[in-house]
């Protein structure tokens, strides 16, 4: 009895074996005949692009104001959206299908230290001499490996009917709001932010990580994506949060009680931008493509849909958007834009004493 | 017959080079780069995981956090499985399938929904203020939702595991239990419970380490207090990229769980022999 269930348990065990093995073959074999076809159509002059991109509204704003008139100016090519992925993933040969990133700021200029981007050169943009100096993502080498296509700023939300508006970055740890607070987990712009208002310098961060153990029985949560604050903004969960203009105002637009301030220590420029992997075989296509996402029409429909910042300066918004988004020279130089080069070899060291005050 | 039994070894060793190729070999690259310091030989990544008070807090939390949602697991899937065991043989599938839908579903999509339940403005608040409970209630970002999400997620392995062996009693033994005059209690403590501890066991090690092992609860639905030991190692090597730390945060809690898991096999056995 008990040998012929065995071996009928092992029976089933090899079967699911087999079809695992025929799946992952058959899935091999995919990707190779698709990877095989790529490679003919383009000596046809077809050829396919692959970015990757942050997911929800933004790819469906970036379909339609960057890969849509791209294509249509460019027959013969097609775009296809890849999920977001990581430096470490890059690092790790995960970019092979991929031609152009999108990143945060940070990320661009660390994979561009790390000889994973194409350095990119003002003969191959028609938008070079428009783009803000901020826009710009340059390596250690000075090199350019990424260009900006929208600005956001690192402030306060809130929500205005439990609390008064936020003056300062302190107020996130005032005695109103808390348990009802939520940053976002190994931030670099809140721990800058915090070393402002503590007055730390970069020689001493002990201040910054006592501020963070003093914050953090009253954080809610400590939040990984930057869509996050929508949901506990719609619960109630939180009255406060350290977040990005662009969410922040959206979230606003669409009838929810939450309001966006930068406090008086000043705000942190958020940029993300495109870069091109060098592993590429479009190299070409890849920077067009980045050209295209930084002409006035389609940063103009990044500010409308998102509430982006155009980075380039021949774009004209409406009054009323110009307040809403980071625009203008003026209000983009009074943000602080991080010096990743330099920050870039604290990072690891921060982030890990960040993660030890914040483990309670 | 020897040409079957040539048949499944040539299988099973198909088996093993799967398993050496996609689970011992990424599983000895990670061991390798937690020992490994710039090309040399080094333990300073355990080292630093076992004098900091912060990753030890974190590891103690999540055995914590693990063991009692293996509990709680344990006590809310016998009785599911019971339920269903002693249901008309035709409608028992049904339950099953009842249990199992949940895992047809993303975790992602079904820990959204905790958050809604749990939340603010959620039911359980709403009925808590309307008993004048407490005016703000929120569960979310704590051990308790945590704890609710890991029970959630690892509830049908346990249930499957329960229903299998109390399937397989015997039903005669418990009639000469009833026959010679034990209550149903007795019967179930003396036959059935007994009876029915490997599937206890069994389920009872994969809610350890599933809960053990868990990444997204906390993420969704835990707050700074309630990381686990899998969250840390994430942060450590995504979001720091210090990959040797992460590395060693995993094979500590890889051995953990493993020890956990043959203390758990002893135990069984000692069961088999009772």
């Amino acid at each position: 009895m008990r040998a012929g269930g065995r071996r009928k348990y092992t029976t089933k065990a090899i079967l699911s074996i087999i079809l695992a093995s025929v799946l992952m073959i058959a899935g091999c074999g995919d990707s190779k005949s698709s990877e095989g076809s790529g490679n003919g159509s383009e000596s046809s002059g077809k050829s396919e692009l692959v970015v990757t991109s942050f997911g929800g509204k933004y790819d469906e704003v970036f379909k339609k104001y960057v890969v849509e008139p791209f294509e249509a100016a460019n027959p013969g090519v097609k775009v296809t959206l890849a999920p977001y992925t990581g430096v470490a993933k890059l690092a790790q040969g995960g970019g092979e299908q991929i031609d152009v990133v999108q990143l945060d700021d940070f990320d661009l200029i660390e994979a561009g230290n790390k000889q994973l981007l194409q350095p990119l050169k003002k003969e191959a943009f028609t938008q070079w001499d428009n783009l803000y100096p901020q826009a710009f993502l340059n390596g250690s080498d000075n090199e350019t490996y990424g260009l900006t296509n929208v600005f956001g700023s690192w402030g306060i939300a809130y929500n205005p009917d439990k609390v008064d508006k936020p003056e300062s970055w302190n107020d996130l740890w005032a005695p109103e709001v808390q348990g009802k607070v939520a940053l976002m987990s190994q931030w670099i712009p809140d721990i800058l932010l915090t070393a402002k208002a503590v007055n730390a310098t970069e020689d001493n961060m002990d201040p910054v990580w006592e501020a963070f153990k003093a914050i953090t029985p009253s954080v809610a949560q400590y939040y990984s994506s930057f869509s996050a604050p929508e949901s506990l903004f719609g619960t109630g969960e939180i009255t406060m949060a350290a977040w990005f203009d662009g969410r922040a105002i959206a979230l606003k637009e669409a009838g929810q009680s939450v309001d966006f301030v930068i406090p008086k220590e000043g705000g942190v420029l958020i940029r993300s931008g495109l870069g091109v992997l060098k592993s590429s075989k479009n190299q070409e296509l890849a920077q067009k493509l980045i050209d295209f996402s930084l002409t006035p029409e389609a940063q103009k429909g990044f500010a409308e849909e998102l509430f982006y910042g155009p980075t380039n300066e021949t774009v004209e918004l409406e009054a009323e958007l110009q307040k809403k988004v980071v625009y203008g020279k003026e209000s983009l130089d009074q943000l602080l834009a991080p010096d990743w080069n330099s920050l870039l070899s604290k990072r690891e060291d921060w982030l890990t004493k960040w993660t030890e005050a914040t483990m309670q | 017959m020897p040409r079957m039994k040539r048949f499944y070894s040539v299988l099973g060793w198909i088996a093993i080079i799967y398993m050496a190729a996609l689970f011992l070999y990424p599983l000895a690259n990670v061991l390798t780069t937690s020992l490994n310091d710039n090309g040399s030989f080094s333990l300073e990544q355990y080292a630093k995981v076992f004098s900091s008070d912060v990753y030890m807090k974190v590891l103690g939390r999540t055995m914590w956090i693990a063991a009692v949602s293996t509990v709680i697991s344990i006590v809310l899937g016998y009785a599911l499985a019971y339920f269903i065991a002693t249901r008309r043989p035709g409608s028992q599938g049904l339950w099953l399938m009842l249990i199992i839908s949940p895992m047809f579903m993303s975790l992602t999509v079904r820990l959204y929904g905790w958050m809604i339940v749990l939340s603010n403005e959620g039911p359980v608040a709403a009925a808590s203020k309307l008993l004048h409970f407490s005016q703000e209630v929120s569960l979310l970002f704590s051990n308790f939702s945590v704890i609710v999400g890991i029970v959630h997620y690892v509830l049908p392995f346990v249930v499957l595991n329960i229903y299998t062996s109390l399937k397989k009693l015997n039903p005669a033994v418990l009639e000469a239990s009833m026959m010679l005059g034990a209550s149903g209690a007795r019967t179930f403590w003396h036959i059935t419970f007994p009876l029915s501890l490997p599937g206890v066991f069994a389920g009872g090690s994969i809610a350890f380490a599933l809960a053990a092992n868990t990444f997204l609860v906390p993420v969704m639905l835990g707050g700074p207090k309630t990381n686990l030991l899998s969250n840390m190692a994430y942060n450590a090597t995504v979001t720091i990229g210090n990959f040797g730390l992460g590395s060693a945060l995993s094979i500590v809690l890889l051995i953990i769980v493993v020890i956990v898991l043959v203390l758990f096999g002893i135990l069984e056995r000692r069961g088999h022999h009772a």
